[in-house]
Protein backbone atom coordinates (compact mmCIF):
# COMPACT_ATOMS: atom_id res chain seq x y z
CA UNK A 1 0.00 0.00 0.00
CA UNK A 2 2.84 2.38 0.91
CA UNK A 3 4.61 1.66 -2.41
CA UNK A 4 1.43 2.37 -4.32
CA UNK A 5 0.93 5.69 -2.55
CA UNK A 6 4.58 6.61 -3.16
CA UNK A 7 4.27 5.80 -6.88
CA UNK A 8 1.08 7.82 -7.14
CA UNK A 9 2.74 10.77 -5.46
CA UNK A 10 5.78 10.55 -7.75
CA UNK A 11 3.55 10.47 -10.82
CA UNK A 12 1.56 13.46 -9.62
CA UNK A 13 4.71 15.47 -8.89
CA UNK A 14 6.26 14.59 -12.26
CA UNK A 15 3.18 15.60 -14.22
CA UNK A 16 2.76 18.87 -12.35
CA UNK A 17 6.41 19.86 -12.60
CA UNK A 18 6.49 19.68 -16.42
CA UNK A 19 6.80 23.09 -17.93
CA UNK A 20 5.94 24.13 -21.47
CA UNK A 21 9.07 25.52 -23.14
CA UNK A 22 9.19 27.44 -26.41
CA UNK A 23 12.37 28.78 -27.98
CA UNK A 24 12.02 31.53 -30.57
CA UNK A 25 14.86 32.91 -32.70
CA UNK A 26 14.62 36.49 -34.01
CA UNK A 27 17.22 37.84 -36.43
CA UNK A 28 18.37 41.37 -35.80
CA UNK A 29 20.19 43.94 -37.93
CA UNK A 30 23.33 43.39 -40.02
CA UNK A 31 26.27 44.32 -37.79
CA UNK A 32 29.14 44.19 -40.26
CA UNK A 33 30.46 42.63 -43.47
CA UNK A 34 34.01 41.39 -43.84
CA UNK A 35 36.19 39.18 -45.98
CA UNK A 36 37.71 36.03 -44.55
CA UNK A 37 40.52 34.18 -46.30
CA UNK A 38 40.42 30.38 -46.13
CA UNK A 39 42.92 27.87 -47.45
CA UNK A 40 41.24 24.83 -49.03
CA UNK A 41 42.64 21.66 -50.58
CA UNK A 42 43.69 22.22 -54.20
CA UNK A 43 45.01 19.69 -56.67
CA UNK A 44 47.59 18.89 -59.31
CA UNK A 45 47.77 20.44 -62.77
CA UNK A 46 50.16 20.16 -65.69
CA UNK A 47 51.19 21.95 -68.86
CA UNK A 48 52.35 19.99 -71.89
CA UNK A 49 55.02 20.58 -74.56
CA UNK A 50 56.05 18.39 -77.45
CA UNK A 51 59.43 18.31 -79.09
CA UNK A 52 58.88 15.31 -81.33
CA UNK A 53 59.13 12.46 -80.42
CA UNK A 54 59.14 13.60 -76.75
CA UNK A 55 56.16 14.76 -74.64
CA UNK A 56 57.22 16.89 -71.65
CA UNK A 57 54.85 17.59 -68.77
CA UNK A 58 55.41 20.25 -66.10
CA UNK A 59 53.47 18.97 -63.07
CA UNK A 60 52.44 21.62 -60.55
CA UNK A 61 50.73 21.28 -57.18
CA UNK A 62 48.37 24.07 -56.01
CA UNK A 63 46.12 25.01 -53.13
CA UNK A 64 42.82 26.82 -53.41
CA UNK A 65 42.74 30.24 -51.83
CA UNK A 66 39.13 31.00 -50.96
CA UNK A 67 37.88 34.44 -50.01
CA UNK A 68 34.56 34.37 -48.16
CA UNK A 69 32.32 37.40 -47.92
CA UNK A 70 30.85 37.07 -44.41
CA UNK A 71 27.82 38.91 -43.05
CA UNK A 72 27.47 39.15 -39.26
CA UNK A 73 24.01 39.51 -37.74
CA UNK A 74 22.67 39.94 -34.23
CA UNK A 75 20.27 37.15 -33.21
CA UNK A 76 18.01 36.86 -30.14
CA UNK A 77 17.16 33.46 -28.67
CA UNK A 78 14.00 33.91 -26.60
CA UNK A 79 13.07 31.08 -24.24
CA UNK A 80 9.55 31.21 -22.81
CA UNK A 81 8.60 28.88 -19.98
CA UNK A 82 5.12 28.44 -18.62
CA UNK A 83 3.52 25.92 -16.33
CA UNK A 84 -0.13 25.19 -16.93
CA UNK A 85 -0.43 22.94 -13.88
CA UNK A 86 1.40 25.15 -11.37
CA UNK A 87 -1.63 27.09 -10.26
CA UNK A 88 -3.77 23.97 -10.08
CA UNK A 89 -1.13 22.25 -7.98
CA UNK A 90 -1.04 25.12 -5.49
CA UNK A 91 -4.83 25.04 -5.25
CA UNK A 92 -4.80 21.28 -4.76
CA UNK A 93 -2.16 21.60 -2.05
CA UNK A 94 -4.18 24.21 -0.20
CA UNK A 95 -7.33 22.10 -0.58
CA UNK A 96 -5.68 18.95 0.82
CA UNK A 97 -4.25 20.91 3.72
CA UNK A 98 -7.67 22.40 4.46
CA UNK A 99 -9.21 18.93 4.44
CA UNK A 100 -6.58 17.73 6.88
CA UNK A 101 -7.09 20.70 9.20
CA UNK A 102 -10.85 20.27 8.97
CA UNK A 103 -10.66 16.62 9.93
CA UNK A 104 -8.39 17.34 12.87
CA UNK A 105 -10.70 20.12 14.05
CA UNK A 106 -13.76 17.87 13.79
CA UNK A 107 -12.21 15.09 15.88
CA UNK A 108 -14.27 16.09 18.89
CA UNK A 109 -17.42 15.34 16.91
CA UNK A 110 -16.29 11.84 16.04
CA UNK A 111 -16.85 8.74 18.17
CA UNK A 112 -13.84 7.28 19.95
CA UNK A 113 -15.52 3.88 20.39
CA UNK A 114 -13.61 1.13 18.60
CA UNK A 115 -15.33 -0.79 15.83
CA UNK A 116 -16.25 -4.03 17.55
CA UNK A 117 -17.75 -5.60 14.42
CA UNK A 118 -14.18 -6.58 13.47
CA UNK A 119 -11.40 -8.37 15.38
CA UNK A 120 -8.35 -8.70 13.12
CA UNK A 121 -5.75 -11.45 13.04
CA UNK A 122 -3.69 -9.74 15.74
CA UNK A 123 -6.65 -9.68 18.07
CA UNK A 124 -7.41 -5.94 17.70
CA UNK A 125 -10.76 -4.25 17.18
CA UNK A 126 -11.35 -2.03 14.15
CA UNK A 127 -10.39 1.65 14.45
CA UNK A 128 -12.76 4.22 15.91
CA UNK A 129 -14.14 7.07 13.77
CA UNK A 130 -11.72 9.42 15.47
CA UNK A 131 -8.74 7.19 14.62
CA UNK A 132 -9.84 6.96 10.97
CA UNK A 133 -10.30 10.71 10.77
CA UNK A 134 -6.83 11.31 12.23
CA UNK A 135 -5.34 8.85 9.70
CA UNK A 136 -6.97 10.61 6.75
CA UNK A 137 -5.90 14.00 8.07
CA UNK A 138 -2.25 12.85 8.14
CA UNK A 139 -2.63 11.45 4.62
CA UNK A 140 -4.01 14.75 3.33
CA UNK A 141 -1.12 16.66 4.90
CA UNK A 142 1.35 14.22 3.29
CA UNK A 143 -0.27 14.89 -0.10
CA UNK A 144 -0.64 18.65 0.45
CA UNK A 145 2.95 19.61 1.23
CA UNK A 146 4.74 18.31 -1.89
CA UNK A 147 1.84 19.25 -4.17
CA UNK A 148 1.92 22.82 -2.93
CA UNK A 149 5.72 22.94 -3.06
CA UNK A 150 5.92 21.66 -6.62
CA UNK A 151 3.18 24.02 -7.78
CA UNK A 152 5.04 26.95 -6.24
CA UNK A 153 8.31 25.85 -7.81
CA UNK A 154 6.67 25.53 -11.26
CA UNK A 155 5.25 29.02 -11.04
CA UNK A 156 8.60 30.45 -9.94
CA UNK A 157 10.32 28.84 -12.95
CA UNK A 158 7.91 30.37 -15.42
CA UNK A 159 9.02 33.39 -17.38
CA UNK A 160 11.03 34.59 -20.34
CA UNK A 161 14.78 34.49 -20.89
CA UNK A 162 16.48 36.27 -23.78
CA UNK A 163 19.98 35.59 -25.02
CA UNK A 164 21.67 37.73 -27.69
CA UNK A 165 24.24 36.09 -29.95
CA UNK A 166 26.16 36.99 -33.09
CA UNK A 167 25.77 34.73 -36.09
CA UNK A 168 27.70 34.65 -39.34
CA UNK A 169 26.45 33.91 -42.80
CA UNK A 170 28.66 33.39 -45.85
CA UNK A 171 27.09 35.53 -48.54
CA UNK A 172 29.51 34.57 -51.33
CA UNK A 173 32.96 33.09 -51.91
CA UNK A 174 35.65 33.23 -54.56
CA UNK A 175 38.20 30.47 -55.20
CA UNK A 176 41.54 30.97 -56.97
CA UNK A 177 44.49 28.56 -57.26
CA UNK A 178 47.44 29.68 -55.19
CA UNK A 179 50.71 28.50 -53.66
CA UNK A 180 51.71 26.75 -56.88
CA UNK A 181 54.86 24.67 -56.70
CA UNK A 182 56.54 22.06 -58.89
CA UNK A 183 56.09 18.49 -57.68
CA UNK A 184 58.36 15.51 -57.44
CA UNK A 185 57.11 11.94 -57.71
CA UNK A 186 55.55 9.30 -59.96
CA UNK A 187 53.51 10.50 -62.95
CA UNK A 188 51.52 7.88 -64.82
CA UNK A 189 50.06 8.05 -68.32
CA UNK A 190 47.00 5.78 -68.37
CA UNK A 191 46.44 4.65 -71.96
CA UNK A 192 43.06 3.83 -73.46
CA UNK A 193 43.61 0.07 -72.96
CA UNK A 194 44.43 0.72 -69.23
CA UNK A 195 48.17 0.21 -69.79
CA UNK A 196 50.11 2.43 -67.38
CA UNK A 197 53.34 4.22 -68.36
CA UNK A 198 55.20 5.54 -65.33
CA UNK A 199 57.67 8.35 -65.25
CA UNK A 200 59.29 10.30 -62.41
CA UNK A 201 58.84 14.05 -62.11
CA UNK A 202 61.86 15.99 -60.87
CA UNK A 203 61.31 19.66 -60.12
CA UNK A 204 57.95 19.11 -61.86
CA UNK A 205 59.37 17.89 -65.17
CA UNK A 206 58.71 14.43 -66.66
CA UNK A 207 59.08 13.20 -70.25
CA UNK A 208 57.67 10.35 -72.30
CA UNK A 209 58.75 9.05 -75.74
CA UNK A 210 56.21 8.41 -78.50
CA UNK A 211 57.47 4.85 -78.92
CA UNK A 212 56.29 4.00 -75.38
CA UNK A 213 52.65 4.51 -76.32
CA UNK A 214 52.57 1.59 -78.81
CA UNK A 215 50.00 3.35 -80.94
CA UNK A 216 47.44 3.79 -78.14
CA UNK A 217 45.76 7.04 -77.11
CA UNK A 218 46.40 8.72 -73.74
CA UNK A 219 43.31 8.48 -71.47
CA UNK A 220 44.43 10.24 -68.30
CA UNK A 221 47.43 11.56 -66.39
CA UNK A 222 47.82 10.82 -62.68
CA UNK A 223 50.22 11.86 -59.92
CA UNK A 224 50.29 9.62 -56.83
CA UNK A 225 46.97 8.22 -58.13
CA UNK A 226 45.39 11.70 -58.12
CA UNK A 227 43.97 12.97 -61.40
CA UNK A 228 46.16 15.68 -62.96
CA UNK A 229 44.08 18.56 -64.28
CA UNK A 230 44.96 19.57 -67.85
CA UNK A 231 43.62 22.83 -69.24
CA UNK A 232 42.23 22.87 -72.81
CA UNK A 233 45.59 23.70 -74.40
CA UNK A 234 47.48 21.00 -72.47
CA UNK A 235 44.76 18.43 -73.22
CA UNK A 236 44.89 19.26 -76.94
CA UNK A 237 48.71 18.88 -76.92
CA UNK A 238 48.52 15.50 -75.15
CA UNK A 239 45.77 14.29 -77.55
CA UNK A 240 47.81 15.42 -80.56
CA UNK A 241 50.90 13.65 -79.22
CA UNK A 242 48.90 10.46 -78.87
CA UNK A 243 47.58 10.80 -82.44
CA UNK A 244 51.10 11.34 -83.83
CA UNK A 245 52.33 8.31 -81.89
CA UNK A 246 49.47 6.21 -83.28
CA UNK A 247 50.37 7.19 -86.83
CA UNK A 248 53.97 6.09 -86.23
CA UNK A 249 52.62 2.53 -86.15
CA UNK A 250 52.65 1.00 -89.67
CA UNK A 251 49.22 0.90 -91.31
CA UNK A 252 47.73 -2.61 -91.54
CA UNK A 253 47.63 -2.33 -95.32
CA UNK A 254 47.96 0.14 -98.18
CA UNK A 255 45.62 3.11 -97.99
CA UNK A 256 43.41 1.80 -100.81
CA UNK A 257 42.90 -1.51 -98.91
CA UNK A 258 42.12 0.02 -95.55
CA UNK A 259 38.66 -0.73 -94.15
CA UNK A 260 36.39 2.35 -93.89
CA UNK A 261 36.62 2.57 -90.10
CA UNK A 262 40.40 2.40 -90.06
CA UNK A 263 40.60 4.93 -92.88
CA UNK A 264 38.48 7.45 -90.97
CA UNK A 265 40.41 6.75 -87.78
CA UNK A 266 43.72 7.51 -89.48
CA UNK A 267 42.26 10.66 -91.00
CA UNK A 268 41.18 11.92 -87.56
CA UNK A 269 44.58 11.10 -86.08
CA UNK A 270 46.31 12.94 -88.93
CA UNK A 271 44.13 16.01 -88.38
CA UNK A 272 44.99 15.98 -84.63
CA UNK A 273 48.74 15.43 -85.24
CA UNK A 274 48.81 18.27 -87.76
CA UNK A 275 48.93 20.75 -84.80
CA UNK A 276 52.36 19.34 -83.83
CA UNK A 277 53.79 18.08 -87.16
CA UNK A 278 52.11 20.07 -89.95
CA UNK A 279 54.73 19.36 -92.60
CA UNK A 280 54.68 15.60 -92.02
CA UNK A 281 50.89 15.35 -91.90
CA UNK A 282 50.09 17.39 -95.06
CA UNK A 283 50.86 14.61 -97.61
CA UNK A 284 49.20 11.92 -95.46
CA UNK A 285 46.05 14.01 -95.09
CA UNK A 286 45.92 14.56 -98.83
CA UNK A 287 46.29 10.82 -99.49
CA UNK A 288 43.64 9.82 -96.97
CA UNK A 289 41.15 12.52 -98.09
CA UNK A 290 41.58 11.48 -101.74
CA UNK A 291 40.92 7.84 -100.85
CA UNK A 292 37.85 8.87 -98.87
CA UNK A 293 36.50 10.82 -101.84
CA UNK A 294 36.96 7.75 -104.05
CA UNK A 295 34.74 5.60 -101.85
CA UNK A 296 31.04 6.00 -102.60
CA UNK A 297 28.73 6.82 -99.70
CA UNK A 298 31.62 7.59 -97.32
CA UNK A 299 32.01 11.11 -95.99
CA UNK A 300 34.88 12.61 -94.03
CA UNK A 301 33.89 13.63 -90.46
CA UNK A 302 33.72 17.43 -90.02
CA UNK A 303 36.85 19.20 -88.78
CA UNK A 304 36.69 20.04 -84.99
CA UNK B 1 -4.93 6.24 3.64
CA UNK B 2 -6.05 4.59 6.82
CA UNK B 3 -4.50 1.18 6.15
CA UNK B 4 -2.57 1.38 9.39
CA UNK B 5 -5.54 2.59 11.48
CA UNK B 6 -6.32 0.02 14.15
CA UNK B 7 -8.31 -0.06 17.37
CA UNK B 8 -7.36 -1.34 20.84
CA UNK B 9 -6.68 -4.97 21.65
CA UNK B 10 -9.73 -7.15 22.24
CA UNK B 11 -9.74 -8.81 25.66
CA UNK B 12 -9.01 -12.53 26.05
CA UNK B 13 -12.66 -13.06 26.89
CA UNK B 14 -13.82 -11.25 23.69
CA UNK B 15 -11.32 -13.23 21.66
CA UNK B 16 -12.49 -16.52 23.17
CA UNK B 17 -16.15 -15.63 22.53
CA UNK B 18 -15.28 -14.69 18.95
CA UNK B 19 -13.72 -18.11 18.32
CA UNK B 20 -16.77 -19.82 19.84
CA UNK B 21 -19.17 -17.67 17.78
CA UNK B 22 -17.38 -18.47 14.53
CA UNK B 23 -17.38 -22.21 15.26
CA UNK B 24 -21.02 -22.27 16.35
CA UNK B 25 -22.64 -19.87 13.86
CA UNK B 26 -25.13 -21.43 11.47
CA UNK B 27 -24.77 -23.48 9.42
CA UNK B 28 -22.66 -25.32 11.98
CA UNK B 29 -20.05 -27.67 10.54
CA UNK B 30 -20.55 -31.39 11.36
CA UNK B 31 -17.02 -31.71 12.64
CA UNK B 32 -17.70 -29.03 15.24
CA UNK B 33 -20.81 -30.83 16.48
CA UNK B 34 -19.03 -34.18 16.51
CA UNK B 35 -15.71 -33.20 18.01
CA UNK B 36 -16.96 -30.71 20.57
CA UNK B 37 -20.17 -32.67 21.28
CA UNK B 38 -22.53 -29.70 20.97
CA UNK B 39 -25.97 -29.19 19.61
CA UNK B 40 -28.07 -26.15 18.81
CA UNK B 41 -27.03 -24.53 22.11
CA UNK B 42 -23.41 -24.69 20.92
CA UNK B 43 -22.49 -21.14 21.78
CA UNK B 44 -23.93 -21.18 25.30
CA UNK B 45 -22.40 -24.59 26.02
CA UNK B 46 -18.91 -23.65 24.91
CA UNK B 47 -19.05 -20.29 26.67
CA UNK B 48 -19.97 -22.06 29.90
CA UNK B 49 -17.24 -24.70 29.43
CA UNK B 50 -14.52 -22.12 28.88
CA UNK B 51 -15.87 -19.52 31.35
CA UNK B 52 -15.03 -16.81 28.82
CA UNK B 53 -18.37 -15.15 29.49
CA UNK B 54 -16.53 -13.57 32.42
CA UNK B 55 -14.64 -10.46 31.31
CA UNK B 56 -11.81 -11.32 33.71
CA UNK B 57 -11.08 -14.52 31.75
CA UNK B 58 -7.48 -14.85 30.61
CA UNK B 59 -5.70 -17.42 28.43
CA UNK B 60 -3.09 -19.48 30.26
CA UNK B 61 -2.40 -22.68 28.35
CA UNK B 62 -2.74 -22.32 25.46
CA UNK B 63 -1.73 -18.66 25.72
CA UNK B 64 -3.16 -15.68 23.82
CA UNK B 65 -0.54 -15.80 21.09
CA UNK B 66 -1.31 -19.48 20.42
CA UNK B 67 -5.05 -18.84 20.28
CA UNK B 68 -4.53 -15.89 17.89
CA UNK B 69 -2.36 -18.03 15.66
CA UNK B 70 -4.95 -20.83 15.53
CA UNK B 71 -7.78 -18.31 15.03
CA UNK B 72 -6.22 -17.21 11.74
CA UNK B 73 -7.62 -20.40 10.16
CA UNK B 74 -11.11 -19.12 10.96
CA UNK B 75 -10.46 -15.65 9.44
CA UNK B 76 -9.84 -16.75 5.88
CA UNK B 77 -13.31 -15.64 4.79
CA UNK B 78 -12.95 -12.29 6.59
CA UNK B 79 -12.31 -10.77 10.00
CA UNK B 80 -15.83 -9.43 10.50
CA UNK B 81 -17.32 -10.98 13.64
CA UNK B 82 -20.41 -12.27 11.76
CA UNK B 83 -18.42 -13.92 8.94
CA UNK B 84 -18.94 -17.70 8.91
CA UNK B 85 -15.75 -19.70 8.26
CA UNK B 86 -15.65 -22.40 5.63
CA UNK B 87 -15.98 -25.95 7.04
CA UNK B 88 -12.64 -26.74 5.37
CA UNK B 89 -11.08 -23.91 7.41
CA UNK B 90 -12.87 -25.14 10.52
CA UNK B 91 -11.42 -28.61 9.95
CA UNK B 92 -7.96 -27.04 9.57
CA UNK B 93 -8.44 -25.32 12.90
CA UNK B 94 -9.46 -28.60 14.58
CA UNK B 95 -6.53 -30.56 13.15
CA UNK B 96 -3.73 -28.01 13.59
CA UNK B 97 -4.74 -26.75 17.03
CA UNK B 98 -5.65 -29.72 19.26
CA UNK B 99 -4.60 -27.79 22.37
CA UNK B 100 -7.15 -25.04 21.68
CA UNK B 101 -9.80 -27.64 20.80
CA UNK B 102 -9.15 -29.35 24.15
CA UNK B 103 -10.09 -26.04 25.82
CA UNK B 104 -13.49 -26.23 24.17
CA UNK B 105 -14.18 -29.92 24.85
CA UNK B 106 -16.16 -31.22 27.80
CA UNK B 107 -14.05 -31.80 30.92
CA UNK B 108 -11.51 -29.09 30.02
CA UNK B 109 -9.57 -27.72 33.00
Amino acid sequence: MRRFLASLLTLAVASVSQADETVRVERGPLLRTFERPVLVTGGVSATAQVSWPTLSLLVTGYDTCRTELVEEYAEEHIEERSSRAGGAAISAGVFFAALGVGLLAAQGLMSNVPDTSVIDGAGRYGPSQRTVGRGFAIGFFIAAVPTFAVGLWSLLRSGTQTQSVKVEQVASQKDVPCRERPLEGPVVLVLDDSTRLQGLAREGLVSFDASQLGGKDIGAVTFFERQVVLDDEAQATVDAFGSCAALEQPAPSATAQLPNGVLIDRLEHARSCRALRPAQMAPLLQELSAELDRRPGLQAPPEP
Amino acid sequence: MCAQCVGPEASDAALCRDVIHRLCSAPRCDEVSRTLMVGDDCEQTLTARTTCGDETFAFTSPDRARVLSCRLNLLRQGDGVEVHPDCFDTSDFMVTCPDVVTLLKPGAP
